[in-house]
């Protein structure tokens, strides 16, 4: 039954997240092909032409920024809503008579909101990386390959060569970790809100504001000690790949614990604490 | 044979101190139509919300062919609630493949020909169609299904007598015979000819649970009127 739930969340969801994530690639192009023209950078214009290009590529950019920096937010927001419409309104009585558990039920809009989350990230990265270096390239004359391989140097300048493989996996693994923490952030405290008598939906949104600080205090109560006692027993000059390696695998057990958490908690509200109006 | 449905002293409280039904026993037997009668807040809802699994009894337990409700429950029990559930971006055609995949009981052949009886087209999205047609299109799915049990909760409320009479047509001439039906309706008059048993039920509480002809021959009065005798104001 998961694969059948999956198969119609995906369809209910994927034209307008295409859709979206199409505004940003198109506007990537434009910002891609249409600002490699000399035309904009050329100094030798006369004023108007400086007013006018100048003016084309602020409005391009404030666009461009706002869609990109939106993108994740409303994909977000979107199957927060998705899952409330569907599983707490009146298709709940749809829903949660289909002879299905509720872990299938969780699980196929979780995975179908995941994939879109990580689609629009890639997005989202590939599009700004593209448009800004292709940009400042173009203004300061320099290779696209060159300033990307100056700003990986930057980045694991600190890093051994063995330890780049671990550390570079752990930030991707933390990145999938923090993206189901997100989903699940919003699930719980929806769920939570609809067992209020009224106000369910505000009541949800106090929840997730709350659980959110919550979290942020459990995340660094985890982390800041223990990364400090780590600092202290294993202070030698060759230590420093280890300790960060050590912060980031705490902090991705306490992602995933926290995850489970909240999986949990949304699956015994559906099994006992359904209440639909 | 045992009855299909029971419920052993089922209560439920959403406010502690508060029930909205309390100690409820009753059974359902096998290829009956049972209306379940009882004015507004008596806990009508409230029990066929449990009976679906979409609510957790407080105490007690309900019982349906055999098991609490859960997946095997549901998988033979075909529920209309009150309310339009189905998402009005879809097409038609596009509810009746969902039922089809996710009920092995529902007969998408059955359903399409009811659709044509009633000029419906499959690829209307339902956010276009009046609000009665949805119900006619919910009932269609509902009594499309090979279930075990049938729960309608108010399926003639809020339609016109003409739509009143085709929806009871419905459901006469596309139950499962073997099937047990369960009907809760304030619309008495409509529904009693079709009733073989009814349970009235008061203040979350059973009052009478008992077959039509009894009242028909003891009290000498319709259903509705012996309703209207037990429920007067």
């Amino acid at each position: 039954m998961l694969k059948k739930l999956f198969r119609y969340e995906w369809k209910a969801c994927w034209k307008l997240m295409a859709v979206l994530n199409a505004i940003v690639i198109v506007l990537s192009v434009i910002g891609l092909f249409v600002f490699r023209n000399d035309f904009w950078y050329s100094s030798g214009r006369d004023d108007i032409g400086q007013v006018v290009s100048g003016a084309v590529m602020s409005a391009y950019f404030i666009t461009y920024f706002v869609s990109v920096a939106s993108l994740g937010f409303v994909v977000n927001l979107y199957f927060y809503i998705r899952f409330y419409r569907n599983l707490y309104t009146d298709q709940g009585y749809l829903m949660h008579t289909l002879p299905v558990k509720p872990w299938e039920l969780i699980w196929s809009k979780a995975f179908v909101g995941l994939i879109w989350q990580f689609i629009s990230t890639f997005v989202m990265i590939f599009s700004v990386f593209g448009v800004i270096f292709n940009t400042v390239a173009k203004a300061t004359d320099e290779s696209i390959w060159d300033m990307f391989s100056k700003m990986f140097s930057e980045l694991f300048e600190n890093v051994s060569g063995g330890w780049i493989f671990t550390i570079g996996l752990l930030y991707l693994l933390l990145a999938i970790a923090g993206a189901c923490m997100s989903m699940f952030l919003g699930y719980t405290a929806i769920s939570i809100g609809q067992t209020f008598k009224k106000h369910k939906v505000v009541g949800a949104i106090g929840v997730y504001f709350g659980l959110y600080s919550v979290l942020q205090f459990v995340a660094a109560f985890f982390t800041v000690p223990v990364a400090r006692w780590i600092d202290v027993l294993t202070r030698q000059d060759n230590m420093h790949e280890p300790n960060v390696a050590a912060v980031l695998g705490i902090l991705l057990v306490a992602i995933v614990l926290l995850t489970t958490g909240m999986y949990f908690l949304n699956e015994h509200i559906m099994k006992y604490k359904l209440n639909l109006e | 044979m045992s009855a299909l449905v029971e419920c052993i002293n089922v209560s439920k409280s959403y406010v502690p101190g508060r029930f909205a039904v309390t100690g409820m026993n009753l059974t359902i037997e096998r290829g009956r139509i049972t209306g379940l009668l009882g004015p507004n807040g008596s806990g009508k809802t409230t029990l066929i919300k449990m009976m679906n699994g979409l609510l957790t009894p407080t105490e007690g337990v309900i019982v349906i062919d055999g098991k609490e409700p859960g997946i095997e429950t549901k998988a033979i029990v075909s529920y209309l609630p009150e309310r339009t559930y189905l998402d009005a971006q879809k097409t038609v055609g596009d509810i009746i493949e969902f039922f089809t995949d996710f009920y092995e009981d529902f007969q998408p052949e059955r359903a399409y020909g009811m659709l044509k009886s009633l000029n419906i087209d499959e690829n209307a999205k339902l956010k276009t169609l009046s609000k009665g047609t949805k119900e006619k299109i919910q009932l269609i799915l509902v009594m499309s299904r090979d279930a075990s049990l049938y729960i309608l909760d108010e399926p003639i409320a809020g339609v016109d007598p003409a739509a009143r009479d085709y929806i009871i047509r419905t459901i006469i001439n596309n139950y499962n015979p073997e099937a047990s039906l369960l009907i809760c309706t304030h619309l008495i008059s409509d529904i009693e000819n079709i009733l073989d048993d009814v349970i009235f039920i008061k203040d979350g509480r059973m009052v009478e649970q008992t077959n039509v002809d009894t009242i028909r021959q003891q009290h000498g009065k319709t259903v509705d009127q012996y309703f209207r005798e037990v429920f007067a104001c």
